[in-house]
C-alpha cells in the first residue's frame, strides 16, 4: 500500500498545492483561434464527425449482400445514427437495380389462397388498368353477346326443346290416359288421375254402381298411370338439368368469342411475361364459367340484385368483378434504383402488411383486394429502416421481422392469426421472396440486451455500428465542429453564428460531455442550442448568433428546468436541509450529489454522518439496511470496512461498529461517488477530529485509500457552489473532487471567478489521506518503520481508537468466558 | 249451373253493356284452384278502370276435382317430391273454401284502391260450362292461359283454355308475372273483325294513353300508303299516338318475333285471326309472350 506522507505543518502546504488554478477549471475556446468570422464561411458538411468507426460498419454493412448481415446502428439518440444511414443507403440505392413489382390476384382454384404475381418495375400499375378496362369491356360486351338474336334463338331452342319435352311426355300420359278413360285432373297441390265417363270424372256415386271387375279395372288401370306419372315427375329435374348444362355450354360459345378478342390485346401486351399470360388464360376461363353475373349485372331491375360468385363476398354492387381485379401491393418506379424506407411506426401489421375486412350484415368478409403489402414488401429489394425500440415494443412484431429474414420470405398474416383469435373466414396469401436489408436504429442497451437473451439476433443482425457518444476537442475536431454548425444553421435558415458564438457552443459541447478533451456528439442537443440561440438572436434584432445569445439560450434552457433545484437551494437556505457551510463538525462532513430530471442535472449537498462505538467490525449502511441504498452504493460502503480492517486492524480484530447515514435522503441513494465522503466521516469519528463543513467532498475510493473519478462532477462543484453563495460570503469554501476528474472540468464563469479571487477553492486529491488533511487541518500521518502512526495524527488516532475498541472487546470477552457467555469480540 | 255465393260492390245499379268502339262495360276475371294467380285480379282491374267498367270475380270450383276428391282410391302427386298423398272431399273442400276466400279478398282490394264497383262469386261445376254461362255476363273475360306452374319450367294448359277460346265475348289472356303494357298492338288483316280489333285496340291506347303499333302485312308502297292513309283517317279522332309496322311475313312468327322485341305490349287480334291457327292453344301465350286479347 502507498501512503502520502504529511506532518501536521505540512497540511496547510498540502491544502495550497491541491487547490487547482483558474485555468483548470474550464476548457476555454479562444474565438480568436478560429480562422473564419462566421459560419457563413464555412463549407457543408456532410459526413458524421467523429464517427469513423461507425461509418465504416455502415459501409460494410450496406455493401455486403449476403443473408444475416443486417445492421444495427448503436449509440445514444442525438449522435446522427439515423442521418448517417439515411445517407449511406441513398447513395448505395441510387447505384442499385429497382424491384421488381409485387400484386395479388385471384386464385381461380382457390379463392382462399391469392397468388403473388411478380412482374418487372413499373408494370404492376398499368396491369392493372389494363384489367380493370378489360372488366368494363367485358360487362359490355358479354350483355350485348347475350342480346343477340343469335344467342336469343339457340336459348329458345333449348328451352323450348325442354318445354316439349315435357309437353310431350304428358300429353303421352294424358293420352294414354284418356285411352283408359282416366283424365288428369289439377289439384291445389299438383296432378290427379280420376277415371272419366263423357269427358267428366265419374261421380263417386257412380262409381260405386259399376261391377267390381269394371272397378278393379279402373283401380289397377290408374294406379299404373300412377305409377307413369310419378317417374314423369322424377324424369323432369333430370331433363331441366341437361337443359342447364346446354345453355351453359352456349353461353361458354358465345361468351368464349366475346371475351377472346377482348383478351386477346393484353395477353399481347404481356406475352413476355408468362405468369401474366397465364393469368389471362385463368380469367378467360373463369369469365366464360360465370358469364351469367355480367348478364344479371345488366339487369339491374331484379329485385334480389345478383349474388357473390364463388370465394367472393359481396362487397357492393361491383363485387362480382373484384375477382378480376389486380391489387398492387409494390409499385416501383423504373431507373429509380433500390427502395429505402423508413418506417416510423413498425407494427406487425405496418411491417408484414395485413388484410382488412368489411362488415357486411354483422359478418367480417374479405378478398384479395382487401390485402395491404408492409413496409417489408415496400423495401423488398431495397432497405429498410427501423428504430429498435419501437419495434421490440409492437407486439409481435420483432417475432414476424425475424421470421422474415429467416425464411426469406414475406408473408402476411394478422396478429389475431397468430394468435388464433379470430374464426372469421381469412385469406392465406401467397408468400412473397424476401431480399431486405434492415437497418435497426437503438441505443446500446438494446443492442446488449438482445445480444445477450435473444439467440436468433446475432445471427440475423451481423453488423454492429458503434456510434460514439464523444469527440475529440481537438483542433480538427473543433473546425468538424463549426462546420457542423454551419451545415445545420444553413440547412435549417438560421442566422449564421460568429466565430465567439461558435466557440461558446463548442464549450458548451464540452461541458455536455462532462469532459474538457472532448465534445458531446449529440448533435441533436446542440443544434436545439444552436436553435434557441437563433431565437434570441431574432428576439435582439441581431443578423448574427453571437456569445451572448448562446449563454442566454443556455441560461434560458436551465431556467426553464431548474425549479427544483431552486426549491432545495431554497430549503438548505431555509434550514429545512441541514447543510453546515460554516464551522467544523466530528463525523459530519457534505456529500456531494447530482439530481437528473429530464436532460437537466444539477448538483446538491447531502450531510453525511458517523457514528463509531464497540462492535463486531460492522459499518452499518443505513441507507442499505431500509432498501434506500442501490447495490453499487452498498458496494462502497463494504470497501470501507476492508479499508479500515485492513489499514488499521490488520492483526487485531475489528472490534468496531460503525453507522453511515444520508441525512435526510428519502429517495434512495445509488453509485458510490459518495464513499470517500462516507470514509472522511467515518475517520473523523474515529480519531474525534472535527471535519470542516466549509468543504464538501465527491469521489469514491478503493481498498487502497486512492479516490477515484466519479461522473457529474461539475454539477456538483457547482451545486456546492451555489449553496455557499447563498448562504453568505465565500470564504474558503470548496469542494474536494478525484484528482483524475481535474480534465472532466468545465465549470461556470462565476465558479471559475471565485476561485480567481480565493474565495472558493477546488482541491484535487489522490489519497484519502490528502482529503482528510484538507478537511480537518490535521496531518493524516505516515507509519513509522514499525508500521505505528504519529499519535497526533489523524491515522494516530483512528488506530489508537479501534485499539482501544479491540482492548475493550477481548475484555468483554474474557468475561463472558468467566461467567460461560459469548462475547462481544468473538469475531 | 250451381251458383252459391255473390259479393255485390255497389248493389242495385243497373247491369251496364258495351259502350262505344265495343269498349267493355262488363270485366270478368275467371278462376279456378289451378290457374288462381293475384296478378290476373291487378290486371282485370286495371282494364276495367280504364273501361269505366264493372268487375266481378268468378272462381269456378272444379266439379272434376271435386268428384276425384270423393274417389278414395285417387291420389294427387306434387312435383317437387314426386310422391302420392291422400285426397278426400273434406280436405280438398277445405282448400277450395281457402283459395276462393284469397281470390275474393285480391278482387276486393284490387277494385277498391281502384275505385270499381266490383262483384264476387263462387261457382260449382264444369270449368267449360260455367265460363260459358258466366261470360253471358261480361263484355270482356279474363283468363289465365296457363294453370300455376308444376315446376320450374312447366306449366300446363289451363283446364278451361279450350272453352276461353270459343267464348262469345272478348278474353284477355294472361300468364303469371305479366303486367301492364307500355303500348297497345293490333293485328290487321283483311277480314271482318279488323274494324273492331282496331276500334278495341285504339280506345284502349287512347284511354291508357298508350302508343298504338298497327302491325301490317308486306304491302306494296302504293298500298301502305293507302293503309296509311286509311289508319290516318280513322284514328284522326282518337288524337292518340300510333304508328303503322309493316312486317317482312303476316304470320305466327313474324308477328311473335315482333312482340319479342319491343317490349311489354298488349297484343289485340281477331279471335277468328289466321295468326291463332298457325299455333297450338296451349301455346299462344308462350309465342307471342305479352297478353292477347282476342276480340270477337
Amino acid at each position: 500500500m502507498t501512503e502520502s506522507r504529511g506532518s501536521q505543518g505540512g497540511t496547510a502546504a498540502s491544502s495550497a498545492s491541491r487547490s487547482l488554478q483558474p485555468e483548470a477549471l474550464r476548457r476555454c475556446c479562444d474565438p480568436a483561434s478560429l480562422p473564419f468570422e462566421s459560419t457563413a464561411e464555412l463549407p457543408d458538411l456532410d459526413d458524421a464527425i467523429g464517427q469513423v468507426r461507425a461509418a465504416e460498419a455502415v459501409r460494410f454493412g450496406i455493401g455486403i449482400k449476403r443473408p444475416g448481415f443486417n445492421i444495427f446502428a448503436l449509440g445514444p439518440s442525438g449522435v446522427g445514427k439515423e442521418h448517417l444511414v439515411r445517407r449511406g443507403l441513398k447513395t448505395q440505392a441510387a447505384r442499385e437495380p429497382v424491384p421488381d413489382d409485387w400484386c395479388y390476384v385471384n386464385n381461380f382454384i382457390d379463392a382462399h389462397k391469392p397468388v403473388a404475381m411478380r412482374l418487372p418495375a413499373g408494370r404492376a400499375m398499368p396491369f392493372r388498368r389494363d384489367m380493370e378496362r378489360l372488366v368494363n369491356e367485358l360487362m359490355v360486351a358479354i350483355p350485348a353477346a347475350f342480346e343477340g338474336e343469335e344467342y336469343r334463338h339457340r336459348r329458345e331452342v333449348i328451352e323450348e326443346e325442354l318445354k316439349q319435352r315435357q309437353g310431350t311426355a304428358f300429353e303421352a300420359l294424358q293420352r294414354k290416359a284418356l285411352d283408359k278413360s282416366v283424365g288428369l285432373i289439377r289439384t291445389p297441390m299438383g296432378l290427379a288421375l280420376a277415371p272419366l265417363k263423357g269427358g267428366e270424372v265419374v261421380k263417386p256415386e257412380d262409381f260405386e254402381k259399376l261391377d267390381e271387375a269394371e272397378r278393379t279395372r279402373i283401380q289397377s288401370d290408374i294406379e299404373a298411370l300412377q305409377g307413369e306419372l310419378q317417374t314423369l315427375f322424377r324424369q323432369i329435374p333430370v331433363w331441366e338439368r341437361e337443359t342447364r348444362e346446354k345453355l351453359r355450354a352456349l353461353h361458354r360459345d358465345v361468351v368464349s368469342y366475346a371475351v377472346g378478342h377482348l383478351i386477346d390485346e393484353p395477353r399481347q401486351r404481356y406475352r413476355d411475361l408468362p405468369v401474366v399470360s397465364d393469368y389471362l388464360a385463368s380469367v378467360q376461363a373463369d369469365v366464360i364459367d360465370n358469364a351469367e353475373v355480367f348478364m344479371r349485372r345488366s339487369m339491374p331491375q331484379e329485385a334480389d340484385g345478383p349474388g357473390p360468385m364463388p370465394g367472393m363476398p359481396a362487397l357492393g354492387p361491383d363485387a362480382l368483378f373484384r375477382r378480376y381485379q389486380v391489387n398492387v401491393i409494390v409499385a416501383n418506379v423504373p431507373d429509380s434504383g433500390a427502395p429505402v424506407i423508413f418506417e416510423d411506426h413498425p407494427s406487425l401489421e405496418n411491417l408484414v402488411g395485413r388484410i382488412e375486412h368489411i362488415s357486411q350484415f354483422g359478418a367480417l368478409v374479405t378478398d384479395f383486394n382487401l390485402i395491404k403489402g408492409g413496409s417489408l414488401h415496400r423495401a423488398n429489394g431495397g432497405y429498410l429502416v427501423l428504430d429498435a425500440r419501437r419495434l421490440l415494443v409492437q407486439p409481435f412484431a420483432w417475432e414476424e421481422l425475424k421470421r422474415a429474414l429467416r425464411s426469406r420470405l414475406a408473408r402476411i398474416q394478422s396478429m389475431g392469426q397468430l394468435m388464433s383469435l379470430v374464426s372469421t373466414v381469412s385469406l392465406e396469401p401467397g408468400a412473397i421472396p424476401l431480399d431486405v436489408k434492415i437497418v435497426l436504429l437503438g441505443d446500446r442497451l438494446l443492442y446488449y440486451l438482445l445480444s445477450q437473451y435473444d439467440p436468433d439476433f446475432h445471427e440475423l443482425f451481423k453488423v454492429p455500428a458503434d456510434f460514439d457518444d464523444r469527440i475529440a476537442f481537438d483542433p480538427d475536431g473543433l473546425m468538424l465542429y463549426a462546420r457542423m454548425i454551419a451545415t445545420l444553421a444553413r440547412r435549417e435558415k438560421l442566422r449564421p453564428l460568429d466565430r465567439s458564438a461558435v466557440a461558446r457552443v463548442i464549450e458548451h459541447a464540452s461541458r455536455v460531455a462532462e469532459d474538457s478533451e472532448r465534445l458531446t456528439a449529440n448533435l441533436e442537443g446542440i443544434a436545439d442550442l444552436v436553435r434557441e440561440a437563433d431565437f434570441w438572436a431574432g428576439e435582439g434584432g441581431a443578423g448574427r448568433i453571437a456569445a451572448e445569445h448562446v449563454e442566454r439560450a443556455i441560461e434560458a434552457h436551465i431556467r426553464r428546468a431548474d425549479r427544483v433545484r431552486e426549491h432545495v437551494q431554497e430549503e438548505i437556505r431555509r434550514g429545512t436541509i441541514l447543510i453546515d457551510t460554516a464551522g467544523a463538525v466530528v463525523g459530519q462532513v457534505n456529500g456531494l450529489s447530482v439530481m437528473q430530471l429530464g436532460d437537466f442535472a444539477f448538483g446538491q449537498p447531502s450531510r453525511i454522518t458517523a457514528r463509531v462505538r464497540l462492535g463486531r467490525g460492522q459499518v452499518v449502511d443505513i441507507e442499505r439496511e431500509v432498501e434506500l441504498g442501490g447495490p453499487i452504493h452498498s458496494k462502497g460502503v463494504l470497501i470501507l470496512s476492508s479499508y479500515l480492517a485492513a489499514r488499521y486492524a490488520a492483526e487485531r480484530p475489528l472490534s468496531l461498529n460503525a453507522s453511515l447515514v444520508f441525512e435526510q435522503s428519502y429517495g434512495g441513494v445509488e453509485g458510490d461517488s459518495a464513499s470517500s465522503a462516507e470514509l472522511y466521516a467515518l475517520l473523523s469519528a474515529l480519531a474525534a477530529a472535527p471535519i470542516r463543513q466549509s468543504l464538501a467532498v465527491t469521489g469514491s475510493v478503493n481498498q487502497l485509500g486512492q479516490v477515484q473519478a466519479i461522473g457529474g462532477v461539475n454539477e456538483k462543484i457547482e451545486g456546492f457552489f451555489d449553496v455557499c453563495r447563498a448562504a453568505g460570503l465565500l470564504d474558503g469554501h470548496g469542494v474536494l473532487i478525484p484528482a483524475s476528474n481535474v480534465k472532466h472540468l468545465m465549470l461556470r464563469r462565476d465558479v471559475i471567478e471565485a476561485v480567481a479571487a480565493g474565495t472558493f477553492h477546488i482541491y484535487a486529491v489522490e489519497r484519502i489521506d490528502q482529503g482528510i488533511e484538507i478537511l480537518t487541518g490535521i496531518a493524516a500521518g505516515a507509519p513509522d518503520a514499525k508500521g505505528s502512526y504519529p499519535p497526533d495524527s489523524i491515522n494516530g488516532r483512528v488506530e489508537a481508537r479501534l485499539a482501544g475498541f479491540a482492548e475493550a472487546a477481548r475484555r468483554f470477552a474474557q468475561q463472558g468466558r468467566d461467567r460461560g457467555d459469548e462475547g462481544p469480540a468473538a469475531h | 249451373m250451381n251458383g252459391k255465393k255473390r259479393t255485390q260492390g255497389s248493389a242495385g245499379e243497373p247491369e251496364r253493356r258495351s259502350g262505344a268502339g265495343g269498349v267493355p262495360r262488363r270485366v270478368l276475371v275467371a278462376l279456378d284452384a289451378a290457374t288462381l294467380c293475384a296478378g290476373a285480379f291487378d290486371l282485370a282491374a286495371e282494364f276495367a278502370r280504364l273501361f269505366d267498367a264493372d268487375l266481378s270475380g268468378l272462381f269456378i270450383e272444379d266439379a272434376d276435382l271435386l268428384h276425384s276428391a270423393a274417389l278414395p282410391f285417387v291420389r294427387q302427386f306434387g312435383f317437387g317430391s314426386a310422391s302420392g298423398s291422400s285426397f278426400d272431399l273434406k280436405t280438398i273442400e277445405r282448400e277450395l273454401n281457402l283459395l276462393a276466400s284469397k281470390a275474393r279478398n285480391t278482387l276486393v282490394a284490387a277494385a277498391e284502391r281502384r275505385k270499381l264497383r266490383h262483384s264476387f262469386r263462387v261457382v260449382r261445376g264444369q270449368l267449360a260450362s260455367q265460363l260459358a254461362l258466366s261470360s253471358t255476363e261480361a263484355d270482356l273475360v279474363v283468363l289465365q292461359a296457363s294453370s300455376r306452374p308444376l315446376g320450374r319450367h312447366l306449366r300446363l294448359e289451363a283446364p278451361g283454355l279450350a272453352a276461353a277460346t270459343a267464348l262469345g265475348c272478348a278474353v284477355l289472356l294472361l300468364e303469371p308475372g305479366m303486367g301492364l303494357p307500355s303500348s297497345v298492338l293490333v293485328a290487321l288483316e283483311d277480314g271482318g273483325g279488323d274494324e273492331r280489333v282496331l276500334a278495341l285496340g285504339a280506345e284502349i291506347a287512347r284511354l291508357a294513353g298508350l302508343e298504338l303499333r298497327v302491325l301490317a302485312p308486306p304491302l306494296e308502297p302504293r298500298e301502305a300508303a293507302k293503309r296509311e292513309a286509311f289508319l290516318r283517317k280513322r284514328l284522326a279522332e282518337a288524337h292518340l299516338a300510333w304508328r303503322l309496322e309493316v312486317l317482312p311475313a303476316f304470320d305466327a312468327r313474324a308477328v311473335a318475333f315482333y312482340t319479342r322485341q319491343h317490349g311489354q305490349n298488349l297484343l289485340v287480334l281477331s279471335a277468328s285471326s289466321s295468326l291463332l291457327a298457325e299455333v297450338e292453344r296451349d301455346r299462344l301465350i308462350a309465342t307471342f309472350r305479352c297478353p292477347l286479347l282476342l276480340i270477337r
